[in-house]
């Protein structure tokens, strides 16, 4: 199989995915108990007020014939009205989608930064004081709710010693430096949990494949043990690593939710849960396909990657 | 000693039972089963809180408010005079029974559909399996704050939201082995002598599949426990004024200079259960898959 | 001329529950050009021999005595670094078990066989790309110019194997030490790659230690064989020799459990009772618990019988010792005898 097939392939399977996510996302306001009209306004629902929203979104139509209309808006960009915020949506998460990706392209280099060598060094080393101390961090990491880390780090770090600025948020645009002292303590939190999962996987990998028959060969014939670890074992311990960070990379954004509502943070994790608490649906609507969008592309993303790495998937046994 | 006792003797040694090896092999691995002996305790302490925790819940008391630490009060007490300690022994009882409950609900419907879609092919697995995709499309806090948007934040709502969130793990690793099972000589011995479909699904697939889906489950009771206080935390979990461990690391957090003790020991509570878990399921994984023990 | 000597050499792992002898005080030597087989059931520390030469063994394992000489080096004696240097894959060469596992996926396998070329022969990349691809024709892959940049996965067990078998001889090694080559592989392919190695093994004056619990190998490629038994070469015999006369009570019970002895294919049918737990080996002769032809005290209660030349025929059984059994009147002489106890 050939480079653009194989991508060709990969992105037509992303085309039903999507399909079925449109409709997920679509019956989300049509899951709501009773009318959604009613559950939006709350305590201020006049029969007026409840005309006017049904009619706006369209519920006194056939459902197919809505949801029909929905799509054909979804595609040419027209995400319906926000009604906390009385704008486009499509215009509101265009701004804070830049926000939450500022805060995971910072997130991923550093946690790839850590993660994986200290998984190698713990699994070249096992049993050692390394492998130990990872694997303690590692389970810590795994194990410690988010918001926790991130109050633990904020009272410390801002409140206590008062080295960084408690929340807020600060355009890389408007001033580079306060922005990033603005980021340091909500990516530090974020990290925590991937560098914990990225390097208990790189950690078993690695195992995993110094285990192989190959390793044995390789020594059997005459290869130093660099050449063996860093030239073969890390090449394809690496591989099932790619997969995690690819997920975890999709998966910050559910940690942006927390960091984002702790820290301060006008980004699309924020976004959501604000629209959830005050039932704005088109805006939950919209950030949910926004999310599962940015999932689907970092997951083509990394199957690229892995295939690229892995002679295995091209030919198509995948 | 004689031959022949010898040779008995080695028998013995060389073929202990299945559930023997299972047991050496973990009960090897002094992580696990730390994991296992904490995790006993929080299910004890969990029970017995009616008897053990020594204020109610929710019982305020103006005259002990935002009081640190004391031989009254182990965990201090919250701005209006409750007692940390003794919600944080029934919040456990309510993070636990909305994990159990979602988790359990996942696991009953995920490997029902995934046998099945393993089971019978064709455009079955396939319908069920593109849905599991769709669902896998979205982080599980995305995919649960979804569905809140759509029923609203409540207690067995939480577990609702859970069991749907995680039916497509348990279905892809079901799935998974009941393709390989399905093709076994003994299943098809099974459909030859006319046994019917759920009770071949059921009595004959399902125990076998059982191992991996332990690994599940305990993994899934950790991640679900982070969720469930997270959603907590958020504000669109459980609501006040039951005691929730999320929601109470929430309201400490804003005056955690004055009084640390309402934050630090909820988010400790949350960690425990979290930790015995994750070990638990780390054990069980490297015990079911022999390959990394081997080093 | 004997091509490795090995003396008294014993391995130890240790384990949870105490020290295990997994080979124990072996002597034998391998000729210039000869292939010797080692056989036994599992367990019995044919595999561990074998990676021992080259100190492959497992972690918890280690060389505890004796000398393992090639080319006047003891390789018992080396370390890591200089065996990687200058023995392994260039004098010593070792293949496996499993082809389909023994090369790395995420390379070709004509980088698999540079990357041996280049450590120890000195030639640069294009002139070990172009043996690279001699040896592939060599070992009868067709289209090796093609071939070379294919990547495992793509081959077959069986020419997979013979890749195997190329890289193991690319830098012309003295002998090569093949663990069950063939186990793995389909019955028709055994035969084939069989052939291969007896072929290479003249064309490359190589000797080859094969180590198998297959008879049908040894009868089919052998010149010499040695039986192990709980850690100890119990038997060592030219292959004819050890069909015609097996000498042992071990080999005779494996002899026996084949139904059919010459042209046989079957694997070591089993012989009543367990091989002993090393880790608390039996005193007397290792294999007394079985042993149909228990002889005398010594067998339950001496130590590990002495090595004796029966008719070139080396055996460690009291049977074959004078004082033990008056009956046996052949020509006895004690040819090695190993020290202290058990």
């Amino acid at each position: 199989m050939q480079w653009y097939e194989y991508f060709l392939k990969r992105v037509l399977l992303f085309i039903p995915i999507m399909w079925g996510v449109s409709i997920f996302v679509f019956l989300i306001v049509h899951l709501v108990p009773g009318s959604p009209a009613v559950t939006m306004l709350g305590a201020q629902a006049t029969p007026e007020l409840v005309e006017e929203i049904e009619r706006e979104l369209g519920l006194h139509r056939p459902m197919p014939v809505q949801y029909v209309e929905w799509l054909a808006g979804v595609l040419q960009g027209d995400l319906g009205t926000s009604y906390s915020n009385r704008r486009p949506v499509a215009s509101v998460l265009a701004e804070r989608f830049w926000v939450s990706l500022q805060l995971v392209l910072m997130t991923f280099p550093v946690a790839f930064v850590f993660a994986i060598p200290l998984g190698i060094a713990a699994a070249m080393k096992k049993h050692s004081k390394v492998d130990y101390a990872s694997m303690g961090i590692g389970v810590i990491g795994v194990s410690i709710p988010t918001f926790f880390s991130a109050v633990l780090l904020m009272t410390v770090f801002a409140v206590w010693l008062g080295w960084l600025p408690v929340s807020g948020y600060v355009s890389p645009r408007e001033d580079l430096l306060e922005s990033i002292r603005h980021m340091i303590l909500p990516v530090t939190s974020m990290a925590l949990v991937a560098i914990a999962v990225m390097m208990r996987m790189m950690r078993s990998s690695m195992l995993d494949t110094v285990g192989e028959e190959y390793i044995r060969f390789l020594k059997a014939k005459g290869m130093s043990r660099r050449t063996i670890m860093l030239g073969h074992a890390l090449k394809n311990s690496f591989i099932p690593v790619i997969t995690i960070m690819g997920l975890q990379f999709g998966y910050m954004l559910s940690g942006a939710v927390v960091i984002e509502e702790i820290f301060a943070i006008p980004g699309l994790g924020r976004t959501i849960l604000q629209a959830v608490l005050q039932r704005d649906y088109p805006l939950v609507q919209g950030s949910v396909l926004l999310i599962a969008l940015w999932f689907a592309v970092v997951n083509l993303v990394t199957d690229l990657a892995v295939a690229y790495l892995d002679p295995r998937i091209m030919e198509g046994d995948s | 000693m004689s031959t022949e006792t010898d040779t008995q003797t080695d028998i013995e040694i060389d073929e202990p039972g299945p559930f023997h090896e299972f047991y050496e092999a973990f009960s090897e691995n002094r992580i696990a089963v730390f994991g296992l002996g904490l995790l006993a305790f929080l299910i004890i302490i969990t029970l017995l809180a009616d008897f053990i925790a020594p204020y109610s819940a929710t019982a305020q008391n103006y005259d002990a408010v935002l009081e640190g630490p004391s031989m009254d009060h182990p965990m201090g007490t919250d701005e209006l005079g409750r007692d940390i300690f003794s919600r944080v022994l029934f919040g456990y009882r309510i993070i636990f029974s909305i994990t159990v409950g979602g988790v359990m609900m996942a696991f009953t419907m995920g490997t029902l559909l995934g046998l099945a879609a393993g089971y019978y092919g064709g455009w079955l697995d396939e319908f069920l399996m593109r849905g599991v995709d769709v669902l896998m499309s979205f982080p599980s806090l995305i995919l649960a704050l979804a569905l809140i948007a759509a029923i609203g934040p409540s207690r067995w709502g939480i577990a609702l939201v859970l069991g749907i969130a995680y039916t497509p793990i348990f279905a892809r690793v079901a799935r998974s082995e009941s393709v390989s099972l399905s093709n076994e000589a003994f299943i098809r011995s099974l459909e030859v002598r006319g046994v019917s479909t759920p009770r071949i699904l059921i009595a004959h697939m399902f125990p076998n599949v059982l191992g991996p889906l332990i690994v599940t489950v305990t993994l899934q009771l950790a991640f679900g426990i982070l969720t469930t206080a997270t959603l907590s935390f958020l504000g669109v979990g459980v609501q006040p004024p039951s005691p929730s461990l999320g929601l109470m690391l929430a309201d400490g957090k804003d005056i955690i200079g004055r009084a640390w003790w309402m934050s630090l020991f909820p988010g400790v509570a949350i960690m425990l259960p979290v930790i015995a878990f994750n070990t638990i399921g780390d054990g069980l994984r490297d015990t079911f898959d022999p390959k990394q023990v081997r080093n | 001329m004997a091509r490795l000597s090995v003396t008294d050499l014993s391995v130890t792992y240790r384990t949870g529950d105490g020290d295990l002898t997994a080979v124990d005080r072996v002597t034998f030597d391998i000729q210039d050009n000869e292939i010797f087989g080692i056989v036994g059931e599992s367990g019995c520390g044919k595999s561990t021999l074998g990676d021992s030469f080259l100190q492959l063994l497992d972690e918890n394992g280690s060389i505890s005595g004796g000398s393992i000489v090639y080319d006047g080096m003891d390789l018992a004696a080396m370390t890591d670094r200089e065996l990687a240097d200058e023995v392994r894959g260039n004098k010593i060469s070792m293949i496996f078990q499993d082809p389909n596992a023994s090369l790395d996926p995420v390379y070709t396998v004509g980088q698999q066989l540079v990357e041996t070329i280049t450590k120890h022969l000195d030639m640069n990349k294009k002139a070990a790309r172009e043996r690279a691809i001699e040896l592939l024709d060599d070992v009868g892959i067709p289209d090796p110019e093609d071939r070379i940049d294919n990547y495992p996965h793509s081959f077959s067990g069986g020419q997979l194997q013979r890749i195997v078998i190329a890289i193991a001889l690319s830098c012309e090694p003295g002998l090569l030490i093949a663990d069950e080559p063939t186990t793995g592989l389909d019955v028709s392919i055994q035969a084939q790659i069989l052939d291969l190695l007896e072929e290479l093994a003249e064309s490359h004056e190589t000797s080859i230690v094969m180590i198998t619990h297959d008879l049908g190998v040894v009868a089919e490629i052998c010149d010499r064989v040695g039986v192990m038994y709980a850690g100890n070469m119990v038997e060592i015999a030219p292959i004819q020799q050890l069909f015609d006369a097996p000498r042992h009570p071990y080999t005779q019970a494996l002899l026996d459990s084949i139904p059919e002895r010459h042209g046989m294919k079957e694997d070591l049918t089993v012989i009543p009772g367990h091989p002993p737990d090393l880790r608390q080996p039996p005193t007397g002769c290792r294999y007394n618990p079985r042993c149909d032809q228990v002889c005398g005290m010594e067998c339950e209660t001496g130590d590990v019988p002495p090595t004796y030349d029966v008719e070139g025929t080396d055996v460690m059984c009291y049977l074959y010792d004078e004082g033990v059994n008056e009956a046996y009147e052949g020509p006895t002489n004690i040819v090695a005898e190993p020290g202290g106890d058990d």
